[in-house]
């Protein structure tokens, strides 16, 4: 498989990964990451997410991808049709989880990724989103996650309206731009790096950046780390019910390379001006070059145990990216 | 046989110490510390007076030795899961102040607890009951009812905030400039609270003083009832009639000795966790090792002939299989026993926390003994190893290691939501919420899956366990904590048990001997 250059994937970015350069720690980690997926293929432990990445992280070791990602996805992702987020045997990981056959925006996009990047994309997969658009106008498939839009995670609506904007954006599937976008123009401005970033991306994708709600210029501030940024302030962690500050004086924002990226592309796109991009990414890049490693995880208050990991093949991914820009 | 299990050294502790203690607590993944300098003065051969070395707080008597038996090991238990473990000094951050007091509705909990305190601290002790509530409970439904039966059935027309509330304090101030999502202005809520807070407060009051009448707690000069009124919306109602409400027992007379007490828990705790003779620091002696000591039963004498063996006026039968007991309770399955189980301090202390912390509804516990139950489900939460490893202990003592856990999951509560939503886009995915509202089994298996090794690094006894791990569950509020359930036929073992360890020894007919709704 040739793969020229690369789309950009939603989540990270500026990405065109056959033309980055990694540093002898990364290639190492990335390696080792694929090995382990090799195996997880072979017991068809399979997930959306991970042939997405799995597809990047050998654009980033070879040039070009080398596993047939699209034919996993075929054999063990897709069900009458559909794309799934997880195989099977991926979904008995967690213990009696009877949810994992689940339909989703990003499944979706991630196969739409994929098959763009390989030239060839379904056409179906556009159809498939605009059956997902809910009568809020926002994409979501109720049947995987039926929560109403006051308690739905912002980033995940944000995110799911820019991946399925971009299907039917390419399809030539979006009639009615203005009432396609109202929904995320209507949104008040949120705390989040990602639900601005993903907003600002569907506005871009349909040329109406202009439609784009102010203010991002306060956010980013308050969500920066050091080095780069973090999704979200915790000084800003609000109650949804109770309108009131959370205890939070023991809990920590922490550098995250995926936010970075995206919080420099909101930047670079909301006008922020390029010296003060210049000098976040500079501190960034100074840091990773010292430790490429150093991608710290969250933290429960004064709990030692890790909230998730800190390295995953996403941050990798966007930490080699960051030293590349 | 005795009921004494050991003994607390009260003096030989404070002056081995030289009358500093010293201690650590992790609570809601808070580590903090306590430290209070106590002087002690004989009383007679058996006595201590023990006061603050500053002077400060209350004098208190005590015996220089307390026994422990099996109701005070169990009130621990209780107070380690509903007991105050100190307010954090804001000039002093990790540091904690410890107040007694004690946060629990059920009556017959309630009871247990006063008659354990008066135990303790035998000389003048004084309660206050304290019923806090959301004062939006009384803006809809039962709440809006009963005030306006207060008012003789017609509420008054609503006043300005500039005629209920002249002058605004700095907590009016900040209220008015929250944002909430409710209908009704903020403006609008303050007045309603400061116009009828008298008229609410009353109604708690004489509601609490006619639930602790039940018990046979009668206000008098040592036993006051009081009504705690928060803002509208501010303590957790999420709409007008909602309710979260909240029951404190204040302790009196007690001054400055907080610290002291949060030392004999832990130390009793830990003892219990690490099956050590003596605690860390010398101040609580069991008779012997903790689990070899305690009252043995045999389990089908006790559910064939003792009154706290009968639920709902029947009985289990039983019958050997390749050696081993096994039970049965009419209309439920087949469940393999220990022949017989000591009440040692672990199972004593289980039984206490289980009925603090345990997810089963407490009033199930006590009327099953007079009706029919349901919803006996074996649940817990808690975010400490310590109190997993000892209830999955107390389990496993009756029951065999794979009957006593069914699965776990982690549930999070919205104040980390954002960490959450930074761990799926580390995975190149959102979070997926599950249900209507959101607090059903999250639908992103990378976010559950990146947490399983959280959970179990934070509660390690879940190891054998790892493969029974389900979800994360989204929750209202709390820190991130681990939850476990086991098949609700266990119940019908294991909480008559519990219920037994607690009042066996002061309810002999636990039909009729409890007080249920």
């Amino acid at each position: 498989m040739v793969v020229l250059s690369l789309i950009e994937h939603a989540i990270l970015p500026g990405i065109s990964c056959t033309k980055i350069n990694l540093c002898k720690e990364h290639k190492e980690w990335i390696k080792d990451w694929l090995d382990t997926l090799d195996t997880e293929i072979g017991n068809d432990i399979i997930s959306s997410s991970n042939c997405v990445a799995g597809f990047l992280a050998e654009c980033l070791v070879n040039g070009s991808p080398k596993t047939d990602w699209l034919g996993l996805m075929k054999d063990q992702l897709e069900e009458d049709g559909v794309p799934l987020s997880y195989s099977e045997e991926f979904g008995k990981r967690l213990y009696k989880f009877n949810h994992w056959k689940q339909v989703t925006v990003h499944a979706i996009y991630g196969r739409w990724w994929i098959e763009t990047n390989l030239g060839n994309p379904n056409p179906q997969w556009a159809k498939i989103i605009d059956g997902l658009i809910q009568p809020n106008g926002w994409i979501y498939n109720p049947e995987v996650s039926p929560t109403n839009i006051r308690t739905r995670m912002q980033s995940e609506l944000f995110m799911s309206f820019s991946m399925g904007c971009e299907i039917l954006s390419d399809a030539k599937m979006i009639r009615d731009e203005s009432k396609f976008v109202s929904p995320i123009i209507s949104k008040p401005l949120t705390n989040y790096v990602s639900s601005e970033y993903f907003r600002c991306r569907a506005l871009k994708t349909l040329g109406m950046k202009n439609q784009m709600v102010v203010g991002v210029e306060k956010i980013l501030p308050k969500c920066k780390t050091a080095p780069g940024f973090a999704d979200f302030s915790v000084a800003d962690k609000i109650d949804d019910y109770m309108g009131v500050a959370k205890r939070s004086s023991r809990d920590l924002a922490i550098f995250s390379p995926v936010s970075t990226v995206q919080a420099l592309r909101l930047a670079e796109d909301c006008g922020i001006d390029t010296s003060t991009i210049g000098h976040w990414l500079e501190e960034t890049k100074s840091h990773l070059e010292k430790n490429p490693l150093e991608i710290p995880s969250l933290r429960m208050r004064d709990l030692d145990a890790a909230f998730g990991e800190g390295r995953t093949i996403y941050e990798i991914i966007a930490a080699a990216h960051l030293m590349e820009l | 046989m005795s009921n004494e299990f050991g003994c607390i050294k009260i003096e030989e502790f404070l002056k081995r110490i030289k009358g500093k203690v010293i201690g650590q607590i992790l609570t809601d993944a808070k580590v903090r510390t306590f430290e209070a300098e106590y002087k002690i003065e004989n009383v007679d051969k058996n006595k201590i007076k023990i006061s603050r070395m500053s002077g400060s707080g209350d004098q208190v008597v005590l015996p220089k030795i307390i026994p422990i038996d099996r109701e005070m090991i169990a009130f621990f238990g209780l107070y380690s899961g509903d007991g105050a473990k100190g307010s954090e000094d804001s000039d002093n951050p990790g540091r904690v102040s410890v107040s007694i007091s004690f946060s629990q509705r059920e009556p017959n909990l309630i009871r247990f607890a006063v008659n354990q305190f008066n135990r303790l601290f035998p000389d003048h002790l004084r309660f206050t009951f304290s019923l806090g509530e959301d004062s939006a409970y009384f803006m809809a439904g039962d709440g809006l009812e009963q005030m306006k039966n207060h008012y003789g059935g017609k509420i008054p027309s609503q006043k300005s905030l500039s005629e209920v509330r002249p002058n605004l304090d700095e907590a009016d101030k900040r209220y008015l400039s929250e944002h909430r999502d409710v209908s009704g202005t903020n403006e609008e809520h303050l007045s309603f609270y400061y116009q009828h807070k008298a008229v609410m407060q009353k109604i708690l009051t004489d509601q609490k003083a006619r639930e602790i009448e039940k018990i046979g707690i009668k206000p008098s000069k040592s036993i006051k009832v009081t009504a705690s009124l928060r803002r509208p919306f501010k303590k957790g109602a999420r709409a007008p009639g909602g309710s979260s409400r909240a029951d404190e027992l204040h302790l009196g007379g007690l001054n400055g000795l907080g610290e002291l007490f949060l030392k004999i828990l832990y130390e009793m705790e830990n003892s219990i966790y690490s099956d050590s003779k003596n605690s860390p620091q010398g101040l609580i002696e069991w008779n012997d090792i903790p689990s070899k000591t305690g009252e043995r039963i045999k389990i089908q004498e006790f559910f064939s002939k003792d009154s706290y063996g009968e639920i709902s006026s029947e009985r289990p039968t039983f019958k050997t299989e390749s050696g081993k007991l096994v039970g049965l309770w009419p209309r439920s399955s087949e469940q393999t026993l220990a022949d017989s189980l000591i009440i040692n301090p672990l199972f004593a202390y289980a039984a206490g926390l289980y009925m603090a912390e345990g997810a089963t509804p407490k009033s199930t516990m006590f009327s099953m003994f007079a009706r029919r139950p349901t919803g006996l489900s074996v649940e817990f939460t808690s975010s400490e190893d310590g109190s997993i490893s000892i209830i999955l202990r107390a389990l496993n003592s009756l029951f065999p290691k794979d009957s006593v856990m069914h699965a776990w999951k982690i549930k999070v509560g919205s104040q980390y939501f954002a960490e959450l939503v930074s761990i799926g886009l580390k995975h190149g995915v959102p979070m997926l919420r599950g249900g209507e509202s959101g607090d059903g089994k999250l639908r992103t298996m990378e976010i559950s899956l990146a947490l399983k090794s959280w959970g179990l690094q934070v509660c390690p006894s879940l190891e054998p366990f790892a493969d029974l791990y389900s979800h994360v569950e989204p929750t209202g509020a709390g820190v991130a904590r681990v939850h476990f359930w086991a098949s609700s036929s266990l119940g019908k073992w294991i909480f008559p048990l519990f219920v037994y360890v607690l009042f066996g020894n002061e309810v002999s007919k636990p039909n009729g001997g409890f007080v249920i709704d």
